[in-house]
């Protein structure tokens, strides 16, 4: 079977911090179109690897690439830009703006960011801020945060801070969108339905790679898995195939 | 009669004194309570803005016995229109456009440093701007002696009420103009986008906003602002005089109290800071000659404000961070004017 | 070579030395720029001057009235203020420290008034030194008092500090406190009584420094500590914030780099008052090129190079651009 060109890829990055090796010569792809799950014990540095994918951090080693582009060591808003965005794992919500403003902030190329147009109005600023503010609702609506969309963010809950995460991910109009832990800590049902979301998403053409401890939601949500340890992948291929792979299983056994 | 405008005239000159304050406070509020800069060079623009101008609206003065000399332009090449010479409208715009650059050149090396890093710097920054560089550069700026005679926009000779009153109208304008263009400003997608800069610089640029350069066009922008004040202070002062009491850090450090104290973010909190600060001044150097109190007392009491302010601020950071006016919520909406091309 | 120069540059940098040790204790273990540490510093001159006005002229007195009165009331900021503002940033204890600054030296105001006032102490004659500096072709000297009794104090204190920090319990307490509260905690460590300690240390230190300084200029103002702040903080920086050797050895740069610019400024003819350039053009480069100074103490935060925000601007410049371009 001939893979297609991968929508994302890695060649031997590698990050150390402080004499440790977080990320160690890791090499992967993601396929377009598809929800690959990442697994691995922690401290396994994949955190540090989505970190480095929508470019907090600068590999040392190795390249990234996005389509055709190399996008390692451009900085992060280039490479939301080109379409990859990543939620945080512990909610990173901007505490003092409403939880509709956080979705707003998130929606990429708005005329009115600058100065100029802030003291001057254009009328295509506006238009733009009533499109994407009927957008931000509608996405409130469908994580379920509309009717506290002009609370601060910061009087959320943990879980529904998660839900933001998600909502103002999705807000950015992505190819790309890198999870980290989406539902930890959100309900079943909404959980139920926020991964039928993805599948939607997913068939509409976007791509998730996500990153994920419940194995549940990896085993029936994921099309492909890769599993990391020490800072690479030991293990990929389908949910089950990788389950069974004794690497991964020492692994977590062993970690 | 004769009292009367005594008071007038005294009464606008404080008052235009507080919309010169309440500028730079909107200034640093549009630098710190939006965008979380902790600029601690503030008298660093304002005095480089009060010079700039205070050179425009003069004739240059050549070296004498009494004096070094400073720049100036012949104010001959000024139109005039209505009386009233353009040299002061050229000399506010370029007051804020020469604040304005020193901010870009500050801000390039200063903007990666974190918060208490970059107070530090731009307190550095500040100090060599007013103390070694206008305070020495003598043929220029008159050096230590700085130099009076700076005239106002509208004269009336011994009427001072009227000059006193006209000035206060412009400058009252000038505050109004820049309040409203400002608060246009924090209600827009770049304001909100400033605040993201303030709240998590990281997430922010993990979201999609270029955080450099965001935080370069509040403190360009602002600095720009401060410029003007300090330009609206040189014509309300009638002159320059070098930082060992002016364009001191005491100064930079007031403008954050009535910032803090006010309400970080809220541009009418940080109006009524400054309206709260100097007030007190204002009463409490008349005192004396309001009230009979022993002389040692009447001194005393300039000093015990100050220490009233210092334990105010202290509590406000301790108890009531957000300052007397908080933030409010913003709505982004469209304003009653807007251009079409 | 320039002996004159290089003693005066020693005897500054004693001086200096004396507010940079504290200033790195409290940014070290409380994580915050102290503004006020200069007041605090007048705070002990003028106590000092306050105790041999009573006690008429005892200067052990005086010495020891002022050291106790300065701890003591670091003490007392801790409590009512710093302790309070734990795990806020970096931000709310200086802005409460500059409001302290305005209750220290308005209350030294509102006492003392803003006349200058004499220490009120005979100077001891300068001590000639066999050796002539080839600059000026007189003899090199040194006052015992204003010259000779700070340096001495200084060494005392940085070779007591040093003691303290590397051979002692506490010593070890405080470091551990400064390089991570939390894992200091699970150690067993009782991190507020290391920080009550170091604001004791501190503000010895200052109320020491306040005093040398008074002797040295014989006449005390409000403003005096406040006026070398700027200068400190430049040390404490070059040096390595945080770091109390850092600290010593940024006062020891910072004192002699200016007395040894007069020289040059004699022979190129730049005027002298360019001087009061180094301190702060030393603290601006420190901060641009290596904010984390010389003992390169971890700064909490990542710092790209300048040619990274260079071209980062570029980047943002150009960006826009093709924005408006595009329409």
């Amino acid at each position: 079977m001939t893979k297609a060109r991968p929508l994302l890829a890695t060649h031997a990055v590698t990050k150390t911090f402080g004499g440790v090796r977080a990320v160690d010569r890791c090499t992967l792809a993601v396929q377009s179109g598809t929800i690959t799950g990442l697994i691995g014990p922690n401290g396994a540095g994949k955190t540090t690897l989505f970190n480095m994918i929508i470019g907090l951090y600068a590999p040392e080693e190795g390249s990234i690439t996005f389509g055709v582009e190399r996008i390692d060591g451009l900085p992060a808003y280039e490479i939301v830009d080109r379409g990859v965005v990543k939620s945080f794992q512990i909610p990173r919500e901007f505490r003092r703006l409403t939880v509709l403003e956080n979705l707003l902030v998130a929606h990429p190329r708005h005329p009115g960011e600058n100065p100029i147009a802030a003291l001057f109005g254009r009328r295509r600023v506006w238009d733009h801020e009533e499109m994407i503010r009927k957008k931000g609702l509608d996405m409130l609506a469908l994580v379920e945060l509309d009717p506290l969309s002009d609370a601060y963010a910061s009087d959320l809950s943990g879980g529904q801070k998660k839900l933001l995460e998600l909502a103002r991910a999705l807000m950015t109009e992505p190819k790309l969108v890198l999870l980290d832990e989406p539902v930890a800590g959100v309900n079943p049902t909404l959980t139920k339905k926020l991964l039928s979301l993805l599948s939607d998403l997913r068939a509409n053409g976007k791509t998730f790679f996500m990153i994920e401890h419940d194995m549940d939601v990896v085993m029936t949500q994921c099309d492909r898995v890769i599993a990391m340890h020490q800072g690479r992948p030991i293990a990929e291929g389908s949910p089950v195939e990788v389950r069974r792979d004794e690497k991964v299983l020492e692994a977590y056994l062993g970690a | 009669m004769a009292e009367l405008t005594g008071v007038v005239a005294d009464v606008s000159r404080f008052l235009a004194y507080f919309a010169i304050w309440g500028i730079l406070a909107i200034a640093l509020n549009m630098q710190l309570g939006q965008a979380g800069l902790y600029n601690a060079g503030i008298v660093g623009f304002w005095g480089i803005g009060a010079y700039a101008a205070a050179m425009v609206v003069t004739d240059p003065v050549a070296a004498g016995i009494a004096t070094p000399g400073h720049w100036g332009i012949d104010q001959s090449v000024f139109p005039r229109i209505a009386g009233v010479s353009t040299s002061f409208a050229f000399g506010v715009v370029v007051a804020g456009i020469a604040a304005a650059v020193l901010a870009f050149f500050i801000a390039i090396p200063t903007l990666r440093l974190r918060a208490d890093y970059f107070a530090i710097a731009t307190l550095g920054l500040g100090e060599i701007t007013m103390r070694v560089f206008v305070k020495n550069l003598q043929g220029v700026t008159g050096g230590v002696y700085g130099f009076g005679g700076i005239p106002r926009p509208f004269e009336f000779g011994f009427e001072t009420y009227k000059t006193e009153l006209s000035y206060f109208g412009l400058v009252a304008v000038a505050l109004l103009v820049i309040f409203l263009a400002v608060e246009r400003m924090s209600r827009s997608p770049w304001g909100r986008a400033l605040r993201t800069v303030r709240e998590d610089e990281d997430a922010a640029q993990a979201f999609g906003k270029d955080t450099f350069f965001l935080k370069l066009q509040s403190f360009v922008f602002g600095a720009f602002l401060m410029g003007v004040s300090g330009a609206l202070f040189a014509f309300w002062l009638r002159g320059v005089f070098p930082p060992e009491n002016q364009f001191t850090p005491q100064d930079t450090f007031t403008v954050w109290v009535m910032v803090i104290i006010g309400g970080m973010g809220n541009n009418r909190g940080v109006l009524l800071g400054a309206w709260v600060f100097l007030f007190l001044e204002y009463v409490t150097v008349r005192l004396p000659s309001w009230i009979d109190i022993p002389q040692a007392f009447a001194i005393k009491i300039f000093y015990f404000r100050l220490i009233a302010i210092g334990v105010i601020l202290i509590l406000i950071i301790l108890f009531r961070p957000q300052g007397l006016l908080p933030e409010k919520k913003h709505v982004a909406k469209r304003p009653r004017w807007v251009l079409n091309w | 070579m320039v002996l004159q120069n290089l003693l005066n540059g020693l005897v500054e940098a004693s001086v200096i030395v004396m507010a940079a040790m504290g200033l790195s204790l409290i940014y070290g273990v409380k994580k915050f720029a102290n503004f006020a540490h200069g007041d605090m510093m007048t705070v002990g001159a003028y106590f000092a001057l306050f105790i041999m006005g009573v006690t008429g002229r005892n200067y052990v007195a005086g010495i020891l009235g002022a050291l106790l009165f300065v701890a003591l009331l670091a003490i007392l900021f801790e409590f009512l203020i710093f302790s309070r503002l734990e795990g806020r940033g970096p931000v709310a204890p200086l802005v409460a420290s500059v409001g302290l600054a305005l209750i220290l030296q308005n209350s030294i105001r509102s006492v003392w008034g803003t006349d200058i006032i004499t220490f009120g102490i005979v100077l001891p004659e300068n001590w000639a030194f066999p050796v002539r500096d080839p600059l000026t072709g007189l003899f090199v000297t040194l006052n015992p008092l204003q010259g000779f009794a700070p340096m001495v104090t200084a060494l005392v204190s940085v070779l007591f500090l040093t003691f303290l920090l590397q051979f002692t319990k506490l010593g070890k307490a405080m470091r551990a406190t400064a390089d991570n509260p939390d894992l200091a905690r699970i150690t067993g460590i009782n991190v507020k009584q290391v920080r009550y300690v170091t604001w004791v240390l501190a503000g010895l230190l200052a109320g020491a420094g306040g005093i040398i300084i008074g002797v040295r200029l014989t006449t005390l103002v409000p403003g005096l500590g406040a006026s070398i702040l700027l200068i400190v903080f430049s040390a404490v920086i070059l040096g390595g914030i945080g770091s109390a050797y850092g600290a010593m050895l940024g006062a020891l740069v910072m004192g002699l780099a200016r007395n040894l610019f007069f020289p040059v400024a004699v022979r190129t003819g730049i005027p002298e008052e360019f001087s009061l350039l180094i301190p702060f053009g030393i603290l601006v480069i420190v901060l641009l090129v290596r904010p984390q100074g010389i003992v390169g103490r971890p700064v909490g935060f990542d710092v790209p190079p300048i040619r990274a925000e260079f071209k980062k601007l570029l980047h943002s410049l150009a960006r826009a651009w093709r924005r408006r371009v595009r329409g």
